[in-house]
């Protein structure tokens, strides 16, 4: 089989064996790149807490040794690289047409498509656009920078256009791990891609997981980091034929657009962004979509607390890796490294985003506050794979688990019938103390012991059936694996990250230019009421966002899903009023109601 | 020739939000003709001739409804939040809110809400 190597290769022969294919989109900009020569272009600075940033080391002057070294900085200061120094007016405007000449000679400009606005629906859109607002309040990273950052990636690459991962191999628990972490200078997603962030330096990883069987090691699970995910959901098993997309013994990774976020399948995925919000209104947003889900059985409920982004995986762009048009530069890391063991600062810009969604990540062993990154630390558990042995070890797992539980029968078999016979002893005792009134204390306490001995004997019973019925169920499961069987490849999965069909996201030429104008003309509306009608302004721009939800709704085909929104939203308002409005009447209401309940179920019993 | 439609069962909500737009329909279809035929003034008549029109709206959705046709169900929501919208903002902003209409709006539209009613609409297609 093409996809086996054998034990004793060196890691980096693992590392090739089974290093993946990754498709990137049309118009990406940054490619997987080495750390020298993007440490070598940075400045690096730290940002102390109260105190403006500060220049260490300028830019052509950074080496890994002096990226390193130790420096004394106060408690809550931020080391930081950047690789875009700060832009004035004239090289903001330079910046910006040089990215625009470059993209228009190399063709890579990057088109969202019909779709895009229109997929949202007004209420999302209005949240996307406080969204881009509030980055005027956050700290962010400047407007010109990735057009900066895109014309000195390109002045990199003059010199050496390598694509190249970091790879890594941990053996952990059995388990071979080959972890590739991608490196990019830049990630654009915000600017370039109508996403959520831009932010300096980029990190990305992909993990595959390998056990040994008779010499040779065998891919079984391969995880890939994706917004949103965690444990269990990160990873797929190589023989998934739904999600993974192998090139022999290479699975195929589609890449976000400007966010390099790793998916199994080509597509425009639609990712929900939770708005920082204070927890008393978190927790009356969850209230809220639960009581119109739950309660009302309402379909939709979407969180109001999170606003739809699109990440573009189409994987229509360069393609790198075995068969693609670009092959794989390898860099061997582990611990020894010293920029990844030994530089705990951020890789890019510190934006002071209290969010951190425009702050630059740290390196692959540390978070952004310094402290251990889980996926370094323990690749196995940072995809649930904690409790889940490599296959040559299950079956004797298996086996010594039932073994286990055999031998637990056999104990309970004897202590319940120990129990039976001394709560029989208990009961022929107790029933000798009937009719005896000076033997109440005794007659007392043995029912007490009795009846905690018939507790107890419940309890092993329970035990000895629960234990029957789970060893019955490994049996099958040693059947299952004795004769080959695998089991399903999806069974851990609870949730999974899936393209957004295209019907979905494809609108009428009509339903786009209405959702591009709507949100300023209903801002335009209200200011002309505000100007023409200020008496009635309230009552009016209601009447204006309901006509404005209601017209959209007809372009975007969902009128009768947002009709039947609408309606249920206005009758439990109403009904807030009526019970206002008529308390007393509703009290009075409610209690005869209740009295006339009462003397129908009396009369029923009389009846019958 | 066309499949003939599946058999739908009515829910009993959907027979007395029907029964009730009957009511409402008829009592605006009899106050428009009395208006229209006492004559009088154009905005009488006009007033008059809108009550027939809405009774007899109320009387084809009504009819709809019993029959189980999904315009009706949507025409039902429609009114709702129309009627809804109106009395709302008579009870925030202006005067003369109708509680009683208010009322009945609130329950047609509760009543046509729940999912087994959708379901038997034909709004929706799964019981998820």
């Amino acid at each position: 089989v093409s996809d086996r190597i054998l034990a004793g290769a060196s890691d980096l022969e693992i590392l090739r064996a089974v290093e993946p294919v990754v498709r990137y989109t049309h118009g990406e900009k940054f490619f997987p790149m080495a750390v020298d020569p993007y440490i070598r272009a940075s400045s690096l600075w730290v940002h102390v807490p109260e105190g403006v940033d500060r220049e260490i080391v300028p830019e052509g002057e950074v080496e890994l040794e002096r990226l390193v070294e130790s420096r004394d900085a106060p408690a809550g200061s931020i080391v930081y690289l950047r690789f875009v120094h700060p832009l004035d007016l004239q090289e903001s405007a330079a910046a910006l047409i040089g990215s625009r000449r470059l993209e228009k000679r190399e063709g890579s400009g990057f088109r969202a498509g019909l779709g895009r606005l229109a997929r949202g629906g007004l209420l999302p859109r209005l949240g996307d656009g406080l969204f881009s607002l509030s980055l005027l309040l956050r700290g962010n990273v400047p407007g010109a920078t990735a057009a900066a950052a895109n014309l000195k990636y390109a002045q990199l690459l003059q010199g050496d256009r390598a694509f190249v991962y970091h790879g890594r191999v941990v053996r952990q628990a059995g388990w071979t791990v080959c972890q590739y972490w991608f490196f990019f200078a830049y990630n654009p997603w915000r600017s370039g891609f109508h996403g959520v962030n831009d932010h300096e330096a980029d990190w990305e990883l992909v993990s595959v997981y390998l056990y040994e069987d008779s010499g040779e090691l065998v891919p079984e699970w391969i995880a890939y980091a994706s917004h949103d995910f965690h444990g269990p959901d990160l990873r797929r098993r190589w023989d998934d034929g739904i999600d993974l997309e192998l090139v022999g013994s290479h699975p195929v990774v589609y890449a976000g657009a400007g966010s390099h976020a790793s998916y199994f399948r080509p597509g425009e995925y639609q990712e929900e962004v939770p708005i920082p919000a204070p927890r008393r209104l978190e927790r009356v947003a969850d209230v809220s979509a639960r009581f119109w889900r739950t309660t009302l059985g309402q379909p939709g409920g979407e969180h109001p607390l999170r606003i739809p982004f699109i990440d573009f995986a189409r994987g229509d762009g360069l393609g790198i890796g075995p068969g693609e048009a670009a092959g794989w530069t390898q860099v061997l890391i582990d611990e020894s490294t010293t920029w990844v063991s030994q530089y705990r600062g951020l890789w890019g810009l510190y934006a002071r985003d209290p969010i951190s969604g425009e702050n630059a990540p740290a390196g692959p062993m540390y978070e952004r506050d310094g402290s251990p990154r889980l996926s370094w630390l323990d690749p196995v558990g940072f995809a649930g794979l904690a409790q889940v042995p490599p296959p040559p070890q299950e079956l004797a797992l298996l086996e010594s688990e039932r073994s286990r539980l055999q031998e637990r029968a056999h104990e309970l078999d004897e202590l319940i019938a120990s129990e039976v016979g001394s709560l029989r002893e208990l009961g022929v005792l107790l029933e000798s103390t009937r009719g005896n009134p000076h033997l109440s204390g005794e007659a007392h306490r043995f029912e007490a012991q009795a009846q905690g001995q018939a507790a107890r004997l419940t309890g092993l019973r329970r035990e000895r059936s629960q234990g029957e019925a789970l060893r019955e169920s490994l049996e099958r499961r040693i059947e299952l694996r004795r004769e080959g069987a695998r089991g399903d490849a999806r069974a851990h999965i609870r949730r999974a990250a899936a393209p957004v069909p295209p019907a979905a996201m494809r609108f009428n030429a009509a339903a786009e230019i209405w959702a591009a104008l709507s949100l300023s003309l209903l801002l335009i509306g209200m200011a002309v009421l505000l100007v023409a009608s200020p008496s009635n302004v309230w009552a009016e721009f209601v009447v204006l966002v309901i006509v404005f939800i209601l017209g959209e709704a007809v372009l975007r085909g969902t009128f009768v899903r947002v009709v039947n929104r609408l309606a249920v939203i206005l009758a439990l308002v109403a009904v807030v009023v009526l019970v206002v409005e008529f308390a007393k009447l509703a009290l009075v209401s409610v209690l005869v109601a209740l009295a006339v309940y009462l003397l129908y179920q009396r009369y029923e019993e009389f009846r019958g | 020739m066309t499949a003939a439609e599946p058999v739908r069962r009515r829910p009993a909500p959907v027979t007395y939000v029907a029964l009730l737009a009957v009511a409402a329909g008829g009592y605006h279809l009899v106050t428009g003709i009395l208006r229209v035929t006492e004559g009088g003034s154009s905005s009488k008549i006009t007033e008059g001739a809108l009550g027939i029109a809405l009774g007899l709206a109320a009387g084809v959705i009504a009819a709809g409804a019993l029959r189980m046709r999904q315009w009706a169900w949507v025409a039902f929501m429609t009114w709702g939040v129309v009627g809804l919208t109106n009395e709302l903002l008579r009870h925030f902003f202006y005067e003369n809110v109708n509680y009683r209409a208010m009322a009945l709006e609130t329950l047609a539209v509760l009543a046509l809400t729940p999912l087994e009613v959708q379901v038997a609409f034909g709004i929706r297609r799964e019981r998820t």
